[in-house]
């Protein structure tokens, strides 16, 4: 009896080693798990390429004429969600998109005549507002904003004009 | 202070010679002695492990060339660029807007178990021939770079032999 409760005894108190066992192999992985890196992010390289695309590239919304193109100079025909789709097309629109606007000079009010250009922009409805909460983790999504002065060329006639690009990338 | 006068009471009662409480202790202390080396070994298994392991590779690698593919796409006019980054262990696959890294000779599609792969925009207006190397076919010794050409609406990606 006495031998029985001294076992007893004995496994009350190795609980708490136990406990402590358990809490520094824990530490061990994770802090072995830390060092190990298999993800890549790119989110904000990927922003600055897919931008950078829309602004230079010859079939996108920059004008082009038969010599070449004009980055920075936006063709406003060209300034279209149909357009943007066409030019830059991915087999899964499920991961980022685009909201394009051209506003006056004062950066407030719209440019007139002009649209508002979406690449994915079923996409931009569904993670912006997730974006927008700023929370972390990949049922959420990070939000970029840019503004830069272009040159509008209308018809026959150029303006000044910013362009305002939101994009908003999927965590993953 | 608790495990100390704990393990202090035991001793005192192992010196006295009751058996059941030394049996106890040892056999407490074996318990830990066997769950911190198989912890040891399954941890040493995995470390070891990734020594061979290529998923970072050929997730950099993805994604390191679907953004070139984009940015090759994104060119105003004509454009050469050299891809000097090591790519014989790889075999890849460059074509309807997805970029596929493979490491297995038995490589079927892009479903495959090994392979991983990263999504660049086509273009309606600019066509990208397909690209497709298989190091586990064809070997070859020389080491060779990717070539990245654009002129006109075409984008065509070659080898090149690395200088």
């Amino acid at each position: 009896m006495n031998n029985k409760g001294s076992i007893l005894a004995d496994m009350t108190q190795f609980i708490p080693r136990f406990i402590f066992l358990v809490i520094a192999v824990v530490c061990l992985v994770v802090f072995i798990k830390g060092f190990i890196v298999v993800n890549v992010n790119v989110q904000d390289a990927e922003e600055m390429v897919l931008t950078n695309r829309l602004l230079f590239s010859p079939t996108a919304i920059s004008y082009e004429d038969e010599f070449r193109s004009y980055p920075g100079t936006i063709d406003l025909p060209r300034f279209t969600s149909e357009h943007l789709e066409k030019s830059t097309s991915y087999t899964n629109s499920n991961t980022f998109a685009m909201k394009l606007e051209l506003l006056k000079t004062n950066g407030k009010d719209p440019y007139p005549n002009s649209n508002t250009a979406y690449l994915h922009q079923t996409t931009y409805d569904k993670l912006e507002p997730l974006a927008r909460t700023k929370l972390p983790g990949s049922g959420s999504a990070k939000l970029y904003e840019r503004r830069m002065y272009v040159t509008v060329k209308g018809e026959n006639r150029y303006q000044q004009a910013v362009l305002k690009i939101t994009t908003v990338i999927a965590n993953s | 202070m608790f495990i100390y006068a704990g393990a202090e009471e035991r001793r005192v009662n192992s010196s006295r010679g009751k058996r059941g409480d030394v049996t106890a202790e040892q056999l407490f202390l074996m318990f830990e002695v066997l769950l911190a080396i198989i912890i040891f070994l399954s941890l040493m298994n995995f470390v070891v492990s990734l020594k061979d392991n290529t998923l970072f590779e050929k997730n950099y690698l993805a994604r390191d060339l679907a953004l070139l593919t984009d940015t090759v796409y994104a060119a105003p006019e004509q454009l050469s660029y050299t891809y000097t980054e090591n790519v014989d262990r790889f075999g890849m696959n460059i074509k309807d807007g997805k970029v596929s890294i493979f490491d297995e000779p038995e490589w079927k599609t892009d479903q495959g178990r090994t392979a991983t792969f990263f999504l660049y925009g086509k273009d309606a207006d600019q066509q990208l021939e397909p690209f497709n190397r298989n190091p586990f076919t064809t070997s070859s010794p020389e080491k060779k770079n990717l070539l990245y050409q654009k002129q006109g609406t075409t984008v065509a990606i070659s080898e090149v032999k690395n200088p």
